[in-house]
């Protein structure tokens, strides 16, 4: 680990030169795997790297006319957010991270806000007041750390362990921001894992329609048409299932019952064959090859 | 785990249903409270398995209606649905972005019998039943001055949109940029015969990303749901090679970029983009007459380039393609004969 007051763009560029291969490989990953296509490498600091660089701990002046720490080194993580008070990017983030600073208002976390001195206190305290941001706001004296951080836009945000280390970095994104600071955050204190913060910073949609989530729907409904005693609804209600998930076994040993209380265990028979192969021991099958064993014994 | 946002908008919408106000006051929209009558059937176009099957007593107390009325429902109404549609309840808890009314009351957005449009929805058109609640969507959508055909077409706010729950804000379906490339990722015309640019490809070819891009957010310069501007933008952008330096032209950039980088002529901060202290941003864009754009030596999704320089730029009346010759160097780079000599730069440089 290295602290980034001894960094050089020169460094900095080596290191990447070194790693092309690297980068032709990833390159590839992506065109191969579009899924994997997530980094957002260089998009936040020209001259830090997560998981490499320590950030040096410096005092600066607030806005509020004191002094603070931009790290706290008895958190578990540390996050400062870049922003300037007048675009709405920057003012969004802003109140996205006082609203990520509440959800997350159990853990160690600390969070600071970072602005050039060239806005008026005022300017920027209105902005601060209205994003509902409670954490302290450093004057960036003369850019200075947005220098030698190499900040590119803004807002961005960085998040450090305890000791300084950069762990992560997210430049704005309008959709879910927080959401992808919060996991970075957690993944920081050691809350979740790498693959549970990659599912968040990827997250998914259900779709309702989906053929295996109507059958499903379509199984639980005869099973209450069953319960009520409608033995042909039921039955109407699995073939409907079965058309949309055929692999369905709870379906097979329902449509297996519901035949069963009908009656007519010839044509059980090759119901719970199915849901037995699909699932042995599906309740549903047992129950309607029982039912039929009893029938026959009559 | 429903967060704080969504908790505070079901009471927000249970506050006010409670009043007797049945209008979601939070968007400004127009929507009453939907009849739950049974259509005739051959008004329907989607129907109920249990209404369809005469099975009332699944939901309401008495099995057979003999007087008309089939009785009260046997539960609360989401509690209700939720016995058989367990799928949407177990999402609308454990996905961070729940739908309010979904929350609250299925019935807001579905006839339990039948109804004249899909999935039981009360209105045929299901962008009716989103803009009869989402009335700033409304006006957005009408008084752009450029529209969106995603937002206008027939599925309409379904194609982005999950109406229940997600874990992506907005309720939207995938990542925006999952959504966007799930469109613009073809070679083939569209209805009005243009063949729009193949952002699949495109990315491919060119590795050097807009950070937006890498960050699946084409929500940070577009707005999906209409735009005063060109290219569905966020904000202005020029369309031209030249123009004069005013920051108004560059507004879209300077959300996210740094306007100092532009504004002063000595900077050893604000860019890297500088020969010493020399700031080379400055040089190229503050001209009076024939100041550079961002467009002009930049592309703006992807690049074969660092810095997503462009390879070449439009030169002559013609629009003969003028290379640029980047070259990035560990400690500045070059642009050789080009628009001008070759060029080198080093913010390193004492």
């Amino acid at each position: 680990m290295k602290k980034v007051s001894d960094y050089t763009g020169e460094k900095v560029i080596a290191r990447l030169l070194k790693r092309r291969w690297l980068g032709s490989l990833m390159i590839g990953l992506m065109l191969a795997v579009p899924d994997l296509v997530w980094s957002e490498s260089g998009a936040a600091f020209y001259n830090l790297e997560a998981g490499e660089d320590v950030i040096e701990n410096v005092t600066l002046a607030t806005i509020e006319g004191g002094e603070a720490d931009l790290l706290d080194p008895e958190m578990g993580a540390n996050v400062f957010i870049f922003f300037r008070p007048g675009p709405e990017p920057s003012r969004r983030g802003l109140g996205n991270m006082a609203e990520c600073a509440n959800d997350l208002a159990e853990y160690p976390v600390r969070w600071v806000a970072l602005v050039s001195d060239r806005y008026p206190a005022e300017e920027v305290s209105k902005v601060v007041k209205e994003a509902d941001f409670r954490g302290p706001v450093l004057v960036d004296q003369g850019n200075t750390l947005y220098g030698r951080f190499g900040v590119r836009l803004h807002p961005v945000v960085g998040v450090t362990d305890s000791e300084g280390l950069l762990t992560a970095y997210q430049p704005y994104t309008r959709i879910n921001f927080c959401a992808r600071v919060k996991a970075k955050v957690l993944h920081t204190l050691g809350e979740i894992s790498a693959e549970e913060m990659e599912q968040r910073l990827r997250p998914g949609s259900f779709d309702p329609r989906a053929d295996a989530a109507r059958a499903k729907r379509n199984l639980i409904m005869g099973q209450r048409f069953l319960e009520i005693g409608e033995y042909q609804e039921a039955l109407n209600t699995v073939r409907r299932s079965l058309e949309l998930d055929p692999d369905l076994a709870g379906a097979h040993g329902l449509g297996a019952l519901a035949l069963a209380h009908q009656g007519e265990c010839d044509k059980a028979t090759d119901f719970i064959d199915r849901a037995l192969a699909l699932e042995p021991g599906q309740e549903d099958a047992l129950k309607a090859r029982e039912l039929c064993a009893g029938q026959d014994n009559q | 785990m429903i967060n704080l946002r969504s908790f505070a908008t079901a009471l927000l919408v249970a506050g006010t249903l409670v009043t007797g106000g049945l209008v979601l006051t939070t968007t400004s929209g127009t929507a009453g409270n939907p009849s739950l009558a049974p259509l005739p059937d051959d008004e329907a176009v989607s129907s109920h398995a249990p209404y369809l099957a005469g099975q009332c007593g699944m939901c309401h107390d008495s099995g057979v209606p003999a007087d008309g009325s089939p009785g009260a429902v046997t539960q609360e109404v989401a509690e209700l649905c939720a016995t058989c549609h367990y799928d949407i309840d177990q999402e609308l808890h454990q996905r961070s972005v729940a739908h309010a009314p979904a929350i609250m009351d299925c019935t807001a957005c579905h006839n339990p019998h039948n109804s004249p449009g899909a999935s039981l929805l009360v209105e045929k058109e299901p962008k009716n039943l989103c803009l009869g609640c989402h009335g700033e969507i409304q006006q957005a959508i009408a008084e752009a001055a450029v529209q969106h055909d995603a937002v206008i077409d027939d599925a309409a706010c379904l194609n982005c949109h999950n109406p229940h729950a997600s874990d992506i804000q907005h309720l939207l379906t995938q990542l925006p940029f999952d959504l966007c490339v799930s469109c613009h990722s073809s070679d083939q015309p569209v209805e009005d015969g243009v063949v729009r640019t193949n952002f699949s490809q495109l990315l491919e070819e060119n590795p050097y990303h807009h950070g937006p891009v890498e960050g699946k957010d084409c929500s940070a310069c577009h707005l999906t749901h209409g735009s005063q501007h060109h290219s569905l933008l966020v904000d202005e952008y020029p369309e031209r090679f030249y123009a004069p330096y005013e920051p108004e032209n560059y507004a879209l950039c300077y959300r996210c970029h740094n306007e100092e980088n532009m504004a002063d002529p000595e900077t050893t901060t604000t860019t890297r983009f500088r020969d010493g202290s020399r700031n080379l941003h400055y040089l190229h864009v503050n001209k009076p007459d024939r100041g550079r754009t961002c467009r002009a030596c930049h592309e703006v999704h992807a690049s074969e380039n660092p810095h997503q320089i462009r390879e070449a730029v439009p030169f002559g009346p013609r629009g003969w393609m003028l290379p640029v010759n980047f070259t990035k160097t560990d400690t500045g780079g070059s642009c050789a004969r080009t628009c001008h000599q070759t060029e080198t730069y080093d913010y390193t440089k004492e």
